[in-house]
Parts: C-alpha cells; structure tokens; sequence
C-alpha cells in the first residue's frame, strides 16, 4: 500500500512559494488502478513525485508498504518498489538499444545477469516489444518508446506504478495499446497511478481521484462523478463528445449508464 | 484563387535502401476562408502533404500551384502567403520576448519594426494571448497551451493566405485544445486553413471539408456533412470514426431506424431519443 | 519518418573484424600505430599497406567507405607533400622547376612517405570505428579505464555520460533538424551575407534547441533517479564483453606481426 497522509508540498519560486498540494490524503493498494484527473497545475505531477520519494513532503507523510518516503536511509527500497513513468519517452529513455534501456534499472540495483536477462524478457513480453531487443530506442514509434519505458519501470520489479500523462503525446493506437498494458498490469497485481487528462480513461479505474488547485474534491468510483456535471464543470474536467451524448439521452430517459463512454456501452442501453 | 496539389508524387530516400514511398497521385485544394481538415493514421503521409503544400518538400511529380502559378523546389523561398505550423511548434520560439519571436517573420519579410510589431499584436490577439500581458513575457516562461500558441501567432504574424497546421492540439490539456480550436477557426476570417490529425473527433464540426488520407492517397474528399453521414469511409482509411458516429453506427447495425446521422452530441442524442421512442 | 537511418560510421556487420572484442581491437590499432612509426622506408610502408589491405578485406566493409577518411584529410596530405619537397629558387638540381619554385626528388620522397604514413593511419584508426558499434566502443573504453578507478577516476560514470550522449545524438539531430525547417517557414535565412550575419542568423535554431537540451537534460536526470541510478558503485551490466581465448590470441598475433614488421623495416 502506498498511503499519503494530510500530505501538503510547496515550491519554491523566485516570488515566493506556491502551494502545490495541500492536506491530501489517500492511497494505493496492490492489484487496484487509480486515476487522477485535474487542471494542468492542479498538483497531479507533484503527486507522482511523491510517491517515489522523487520528492519528499513539506508536512504530513507518504508511506510505501510502511516505509516512509522521507527515511534517507530506505530511498531505494521506496524506489524500486514504485516504478514512475513519465509524460514524453523520448527524456526518460537511456540506453542506445531497446533491452539495455529496460536492463538500466535492474543494472543500478547491481541484479545479477542470469536474473537480469529474465527480468529484461518478461518485462519485454508484458509490454508487447518482444523481438525488438536489439533496436535502437529512436527508430521505435511514440506508442512503443512509451511502453519500453514502461518496460524500463517494470524491471525494477515494482508492486506500484505512477504513470505521470503516458499517454499525452500519443497517437490513438499508442494511448490504446499502453492503456491496454496498465489494464494487465492491474490484473496481475500491480497497484497503478495513472495521472491523465482524459476523462475516457477514468471509465476503467477502480478509483478516481481528482485534485483541484493542490487539494483532493474526490476520491471514489468514476460512475459518480461521470455523472456529475457540475463537479466536473468546478474542476474544468471535460465529458468528451459521447458523453454529451450519452447525457442528454439519460435526460431524454435512456438508461444510459454514467460511466458509459465508448460507444458499445452506449448503445447496449439503447 | 487556391492553393493547388494536383496529382502529387512522393518518395523519402529514393533509390536507396531506405526508400520509403510517402504520396501517391494526391489532389488537394485549399480555398481562401475555408477549414478542411486532413485525416490519415501514423504513415498515411498527411505530415509529407502538408510539407509539400508549405514549399518545404518538392513534389517527386506533379504540380503545386499557388494562385495559379506554379511554385516549386525543396527550401527554396520562402513561399508568400504559405504558413505552416508544425507538430509541437513551441520547440521554434527562441527570442526574449513573445513580441519579438511572433516578429520574427514579419522581420524576415521585410517590415520595419514598428510594422512587425503591429503585425505581432494582431497575431498574439488572434490567438487569444493579451499583447499588453503575454507581449513582454519570456517565451520559455508560458504554460503548455499559451507557448502553442505564442508559436502560431508567429506564423499568422507573416498574414499567410493559406495556413497549414499538423497535429495543433496534440499533446495539449482539455483547457489547452479548447484555446487551439477557437485559434485555428478564427483564423478561417483571413485565410484558407488546412489542419493534419488523426484524431476525428477534435476538429471535424469546425471543418468544411474533410480529406482521408491511407498509405500516401486520398481515399475520400467532401464536405464534412457527407463524411458524416458515411462513417465507415473512416475504417476504410485506418481511423476510428468518432464515438458519437459509432454509437448511431452501431445502433443501425442493431435495427434502430436512423435515417441521418449527427456528429453533434445533442443533436445524434434527440435522433437515437426519437428512433428509439418511434420503434416502441 | 522513422525509416532506419545509418549513424555514425559504424558499418554493420558480422566479420571477424566486427565480432573481435573492442578492447582487442584497441590493442591492435596501437600495436598498428607503433609499427607505422617505427617502419622507415617504402618496404616497410608496403607491408604495413599489406596487413592493413588484410584486414580491410577480412573486415567486408566496402573500401570506398574506409578510404572516405582519406579525404578529410587530403588538405593535410597535400601540405606534407609539399612541405617536403617544395624548394624555393633552389640552388641545386631538382625534379621541376615552376617560375621560381622547384621540386626536390629527394624531398618528394620524403614527402610521399610521410603521407602514406597518414593515410595508412587513418585507413587503420577508421576501421576501429568502422567495425565496432559507439556502444561497444563506449564499453571497450570503459573497461580500459576501469583500472583507474582505484585513482577514483569515475570510469563508470564517464561510460554512463558516453552513452547518454550517443544515445540523444539522433533525437537532437531530429530535433535540430525540426527547428531548421519551422524557422526557414518563418522566414529565416541561413545562406545571407557575411560571417558574422551567418552566424546570427543560426540564433533562433541555437536557443531553442540548447533550451530543449537543458529541458531534456533535466527531466532525464530525473527519470534515471527515478530508476535507482545512483553513480557508477554497485553497478552490473546486461552484457558483459569478454576477451575471449580467440580474442587474446587475435590480438596477439596481430600486434607480434606488426611491431616484428615496424622493427625489420
């Protein structure tokens, strides 16, 4: 479990500070998808920071699996256990090939080769890239540098992963094939924080978190709030154009659930 | 009065081992004051058209007809009236100011100072980015969406007549995409505009027509409202149709009666309300 | 375009040229270098020509490739040649006189020896490169210096730095070439008056892209920090290159031949 308890962060600026969080509390088990949602400055970066320990809290604590964030002397225990994966691959991949880029964790931890090798593979095949080992990493598409880095994430064998916008840059197929991974990644037990500016992509979280201006307005199952026009509206969250859709058919008296938001589950309701 | 790809050619490192086919007998036109959005999946080539169309790429074959006069060669003039805005344009601001980058083009085509700067004002007002607040501000120092932008006021500062734009809002927040599509439908007031996505949804209600672009040729070119009521025109070139198209899709699949079908979320809503409430 | 663009001067392939150890191979270019400046006189430049033809053809890299450094350094060879034998109103008998210059066969001979000697070093040095990727080349040279870490020289880190660079080389190239194009639509000249305006007008392709680089530079750092880098201690490696029996002896082999020749000779 990755707990944030009445966590508040502040940066510091040449005019002085500003808060980026402040008092949040929530958390992360195993096996559980969780998005966050909020305005660009809402504080949903920082969140990802300070689940690894990138960043350590002004006041109040982050704890992963009891082990607190701010131990100096535990920082690479917190760090390989919460893998983070950023918004644009191309500054977060290191190596020249492709399985030396997912090696480059596992290579800090000073793992063993025979251990590497498995861990390389298995993280490979989990992301969809087996047979591209030896690439170099900028003749691969965004979609694919996308999920190498989570490959990259991955061979730290962590029990979390904080994912800060990884689909932001990506074309449709990009975003549908790494949301397809976190989906498995859920499955087999991986506890995932998915910081996203598509609402879409709340419809498959267990839980969605959405912070406004550095402070936490909900914490809960996505249904409520895809429902909740005003709430959505307060946090400048969009509905995207099937959800219009499928709202105005729920005023016409189409029982049309909230959290539907492809266009199956839509018309399944019809 | 257009801007004219007639029977468009294009090959990426020919006759070597990297020899990668990118157009293929395309036709485009681009009228003044008219939106006409440009969809292809990753390597349909709507990113080589657009290069093409803006003078940066010469045409392995065919004609690029500007007014009715033909212009060509690979970096070789700047064309007038030709602006192009590329995929994440931020990475081309560079000066101390916003003023003075959006001045650069107006600079580089010859106005005095105080001209460019005039230019700059509209351009920066076009786009929504106050002159008087974002004017004096460091370029570096803008968020994600004001720095998008910043860099196509730069481009608009130089008065094209025919604006090109690949990819505008990618990578952008909800907030950012919104200030993207007012900018690039404004813009319709001076010149012919022309935007390359593979996102269907983002920009298909503001555009006049709509080219589908798959594997380097045009496989459709109409107006949006015909492309709307034949939504499988976008499986056949790769894309996924917009949502609130697939829904009314999927319903006919189901028996629903939809005669015509809606792009607006509302607007389809009320048709499957009615087909739904006609069935019973 | 993603097309698959060659980089560098590595020339890919599968000799045994290509599959000997880097570090093997570093051995043998200075164990090259030692005989090409012990050898005196043509005999001795012709056998070095000879293993250098050997390894070139063993190699399967298209020689026009290897003498392509040649031409780099042509100016210079032109320069030895002449620095040799040209005479100015020379007073004792020459090869040719031009108005007041002369040419000395003596000279010339001296001269063209030299500049073989250039040439073969370049063609010897370019094979190195040729034939090994930057990242083993990176790797060759981190193990060579990885004795010194007991003089703390941080031989890991600066491997780690080599890497880095190789690897962002072709997203900057990109990123670079990006720039050139949306400023050139912005109107910007790169071919116009003097040096001076040259070089300004590189300004506005110069900031943006060393603001990315910083910018780059940064959220990097953090993504490594992120992936437990903590400095080159404690680190194992994927692939290990090991100098394997037929490497020693390769190498060997090759170096006893070459300063054996540079002694004859």
């Amino acid at each position: 479990m990755i707990a944030f308890t009445d966590v508040s962060y502040e940066y510091r600026t040449p005019g002085g500070t500003v808060a980026a969080l402040r008092g949040v509390s929530t958390s992360l088990a195993p096996g559980e998808l969780v998005c966050v949602l909020g305005a660009n400055g809402s504080g949903k970066s920082t969140l990802a920071r300070l689940a690894n320990g990138l960043l350590r809290p002004a006041s109040g604590t982050v704890e992963v699996e009891g082990i607190r964030t701010d131990d100096p002397e535990r920082e690479w225990d917190v760090r390989s256990r919460v893998g983070l994966v950023f918004q644009n691959p191309d500054n977060q991949i290191v190596a020249t090939t492709v399985e030396e880029d997912v090696a480059f964790g596992p290579e800090n931890l000073g793992v063993k080769r025979e251990e590497m090798r498995e861990r390389v593979e298995a993280a490979l095949r989990t992301v969809g890239l087996a047979g591209l080992e030896t690439r170099e990493p900028h003749t691969l598409s965004g979609g694919q540098k996308q999920r190498l880095a989570i490959a990259g994430a991955l061979a730290l064998a962590p029990a979390y992963l904080v994912l800060d916008e990884p689909t932001a840059m990506l074309d449709l197929q990009g975003r549908t094939d790494v949301l397809e991974v976190l989906a498995t990644l859920r499955d087999r037990g991986t506890g995932i924080l998915h910081i996203t500016h598509h609402l879409a992509d709340a419809v498959a979280a267990d839980r969605v978190l959405v912070l406004d201006a550095g402070s936490v307005v909900y914490d809960d199952p996505p249904a409520p709030l895809l429902a909740d026009s005003d709430l959505l509206e307060r946090c400048s969250l969009m509905l995207p154009p099937v959800g219009v859709l499928a709202a105005v058919l729920r005023e016409a008296g189409v029982p049309v659930p909230a959290d539907a938001l492809v266009a199956e589950q839509v018309v399944a309701a019809l | 009065m257009s801007l004219q790809l007639t029977a468009v050619d294009f090959t990426y490192g020919p006759g070597t081992r990297f020899e990668t086919p990118a157009l293929h007998g395309v036709d485009l036109a681009l009228a003044p004051g008219e939106l006409v959005l440009i969809l292809g999946a990753t390597g349909s080539g709507k990113s080589t058209l657009l290069r093409i169309a803006a003078g940066l790429l010469a045409p392995r074959e065919g004609v690029v007809t500007l007014e009715g006069v033909v212009v060509a060669g690979p970096l070789a003039d700047v064309r007038p009236g030709v602006g192009i805005v590329f995929q994440s344009p931020e990475i081309q601001l560079f000066a101390d100011t916003v003023e003075a980058d959006v001045a650069f083009g107006p600079r580089n085509q010859g106005l005095s100072q105080e001209e460019a700067r005039r230019e700059a004002h509209r351009a920066l007002r076009a786009v929504e980015l106050e002159p008087e607040v974002f004017g004096p501000r460091s370029p570096f120092s803008l968020s994600g969406g004001e720095a998008r932008r910043a860099a196509i006021a730069g481009v608009l500062a130089m008065a094209p007549g025919y604006l090109l734009l690949d990819e505008p809002t990618a990578g952008l927040d909800p907030a950012g995409r919104v200030a993207i599509r007012s900018a690039v439908s404004a813009a319709r007031a001076d010149a012919g505009v022309a935007v390359v996505t593979h996102d269907a949804e983002e920009f298909l209600e503001l555009a006049d027509r709509v080219v589908l672009l798959a594997a380097g040729s045009v496989v459709f070119d109409g107006p949006a409202d015909v492309l709307v009521q034949e939504p499988e025109r976008f499986d056949e070139a790769g894309l996924r149709a917009p949502e609130v198209l697939r829904v009314q899709m999927l319903a006919r699949e189901r028996g629903v009666t939809l005669p015509l079908l809606s792009a607006d979320p509302a607007e389809a809503a009320r048709l499957l309300a009615g087909a739904r409430g006609g069935a019973r | 375009m993603k097309a698959p663009v060659p980089f560098g001067q590595y020339y890919p392939g599968d000799s045994v040229v290509h599959r000997l150890e880097p570090r093997a191979k570093m051995g043998l270019v200075a164990a090259f270098m030692v005989m090409l400046f012990t050898v005196d006189g043509f005999q001795g430049l012709a056998a070095a020509a000879t293993i250098t033809a050997i390894a070139i053809s063993a190699s399967l890299v298209p020689p026009r490739l290897v003498l392509r450094g040649v031409r780099a350094v042509s100016i210079l060879l032109v320069f030895t040649l002449f620095a040799h034998s040209l005479r100015w109103m020379p007073a004792t008998e020459v090869l040719v006189r031009i108005g007041p210059f002369g040419i000395d066969g003596e000279g010339l001979k001296t001269g063209l020896f030299f500049a073989g000697r250039i040439v073969l070093l370049v063609v010897g040095t370019s094979l190195l490169t040729l034939t090994t990727s930057p990242v083993r080349l990176a790797d060759g040279l981190e193990r060579l210096m990885s004795p010194l870490e007991v003089v703390r020289f941080p031989a890991g880190e600066v491997a780690m730095m080599l890497t880095v660079a190789l690897r962002f080389i072709p997203t900057t190239a990109e990123e670079a070439e990006k720039i050139v194009v949306a400023q050139v639509a912005r109107g910007a000249r790169f071919d116009h008056g003097g040096p001076v305006a040259r070089a300004r007008a590189y300004v506005p392709v110069l900031v943006p892209l060393f603001v990315n680089l910083f910018r780059r530079a940064d959220e990097l750092a953090t993504a490594m920090e992120a992936r437990c880098y903590r400095g080159g201690a404690g680190r194992t490696r994927l692939r290990e290159s090991v100098l394997a029996a037929a490497d020693w002896s390769i190498m060997l082999c090759g170096a006893v031949v070459m300063v054996a020749v540079g002694m004859v000779f």
